[in-house]
């Protein structure tokens, strides 16, 4: 079953991309938190390529991702309706900082390397699913 | 390494209360003169690095043989930093050195303490020390890597490189004191190892037994006490009282409990891999998991192995935890 996305609109793309991270662990909790008082990414290079960050004490090391050209990050919220699943789009953004615990983000990190896949699915038009019975 | 020399040219604010001080300086000669000094070094630093404070080296010492003591101040505080000094001055001074009062660092009282760290910065001319301040956050960040750095680790490692920046700067070291609270004969191989041409002594209780050794742990204490009188943190709004920062100090468990962040837990004065702090998280802050306890959950039967599983799918895709999605 399809579920509508609603509000979507690219222009609400803000200027303070940094703040998006995906961290090497499940924090179980959802809402706001003081991000701009406890995680202060370091950079020991000038063009802001390796970070440094901890949390809870963790050493972790991050790159900053850019979403491949042509597509678009969002990040949806669900709303329910009724009885009804409706996925609401809070924000749009180009770019993310991907965290790994005590290693380099690498193409070995499997978020990573699924970017490869943005290039890959261009080298030919979509085709029908042949193997369906 | 990611330590921060802070040189003594660095230093642009003098207290105006040691400008008596009587022995002509030149220009390169801006180490701290009293412990205000080493409070304002310590708060023009980076809170989540570690960094030196070092007075001028003595000529005196480049000429003679030298005794150089190495203590630490701050290991067993759930908070704060924890800082290795060394101190030094020709074997043929050790007498000169008693009459300054070095002597243990904890039978001090604070004002005392200071007082004698101001007698030590005032003979410079033949007395050097150099601290290094080792941050709670790269404490905590060493003790959560992936291949844990244990404190002891992390005291050894403070103490060796201390005294080669003084071997390197051309202090005539010929015999080191280093006070120590683990066993003392595998670290005193461990230091003989890599200085073979040093007469080198570990004990415990060192810091009350040789001056030199108290000398350093004076630097060493004065040096934490400032700091943690000086440093602020964004983290912190009010400038609360963190007790002593024992663990069994009730003021610094309220201090830990009232800066608590649900989600990031603590400020970065705190050491988060202090049992004290672990467990005040595991029972008031947001339950985080981290890669290894998650993937520890159950054992998979062994006929998943010999299943046929996902044969339509690639390894393209499995590799990168690629699905094709209808549903959310």
């Amino acid at each position: 079953m399809a579920i509508p996305v609603e509000n979507i609109n690219f222009s609400k793309e803000e200027n303070d991309e940094k703040c998006i991270h995906s961290l090497p662990c499940k924090i179980h909790f959802n809402g706001e938190a003081n991000i701009s008082d406890f995680f202060i990414p370091a950079s020991e290079n000038e063009n802001q390529e390796e970070l440094d960050v901890s949390f809870r004490g963790y050493p972790l090391c991050g790159v900053k991702v850019k979403v491949p050209d042509g597509y678009n990050g969002f990040i949806l919220q669900e709303k329910s309706e009724n009885t009804s699943k409706k996925l609401c789009c809070v924000r749009t953004f180009k770019s993310i900082t991907y965290w790994n615990w005590d290693k380099k983000p690498s193409k070995n990190d499997p978020f990573l390397s699924a970017l490869d896949w943005a290039d890959l699915c261009q080298i030919h038009d979509p085709i029908e699913d042949e193997t369906e019975d | 390494m990611m330590d921060e020399d802070i040189s003594p040219q660095s230093a642009d604010e003098l207290s105006p209360s040691t400008a008596e001080d009587s022995s002509p300086k030149t220009s390169e000669d801006m180490s701290p003169r009293n412990a205000e000094d080493l409070g304002a070094k310590c708060k023009e630093s980076a809170r989540d690095d570690n960094f030196y404070i070092t007075s001028s080296i003595p000529d005196i010492c480049k000429k003679q043989h030298c005794i150089l003591g190495i203590d630490e101040a701050g290991r067993g505080p759930v908070l704060g930093p924890m800082v290795y000094g060394v101190c030094y001055c020709p074997k043929s001074k050790e007498d000169d050195l008693k009459e300054t009062g070095c002597a243990d660092s904890k039978t001090l009282t604070e004002e005392k303490r200071e007082n004698i760290f101001e007698k030590i910065c005032k003979h410079s001319e033949y007395i050097g020390w150099e601290v290094e301040v080792i941050s709670p956050s790269i404490i905590s960040t060493s003790m959560y890597r992936r291949q844990k750095i244990s404190l002891n680790e992390i005291s050894h490692n403070s103490a060796i490189g201390l005294l080669k920046r003084a071997l390197d700067a051309g202090v005539l070291v010929t015999e080191v004191f280093v006070d120590t609270v683990g066993p003392a004969e595998k670290y005193e191989a461990k230091l003989k190892n890599i200085f073979p041409e040093l007469s080198i002594t570990v004990a415990k209780k060192a810091d009350s037994t040789y001056p030199i050794v108290g000398g350093a742990s004076i630097c060493a204490k004065v040096t934490r006490d400032r700091a943690l009188k000086t440093w602020t943190f964004s983290e912190i709004e009010t400038m609360e009282s963190w007790g002593s920062g024992y663990p069994t100090d009730p003021v610094t468990k309220k201090f830990l409990m009232s800066t608590m962040d649900p989600v990031f837990g603590f400020p970065k004065l705190v050491r988060f891999s202090w049992s004290t702090a672990e467990k005040i998280l595991d029972e008031h802050a947001i339950q985080v998991d981290w890669e290894e306890e998650e993937s520890s959950k159950g054992t998979q039967s062994v006929k998943t192995f010999f299943s046929p599983g996902d044969k339509k799918k690639h390894r393209f895709f499995k590799d990168r935890f690629l699905t094709n999605t209808v549903e959310l």
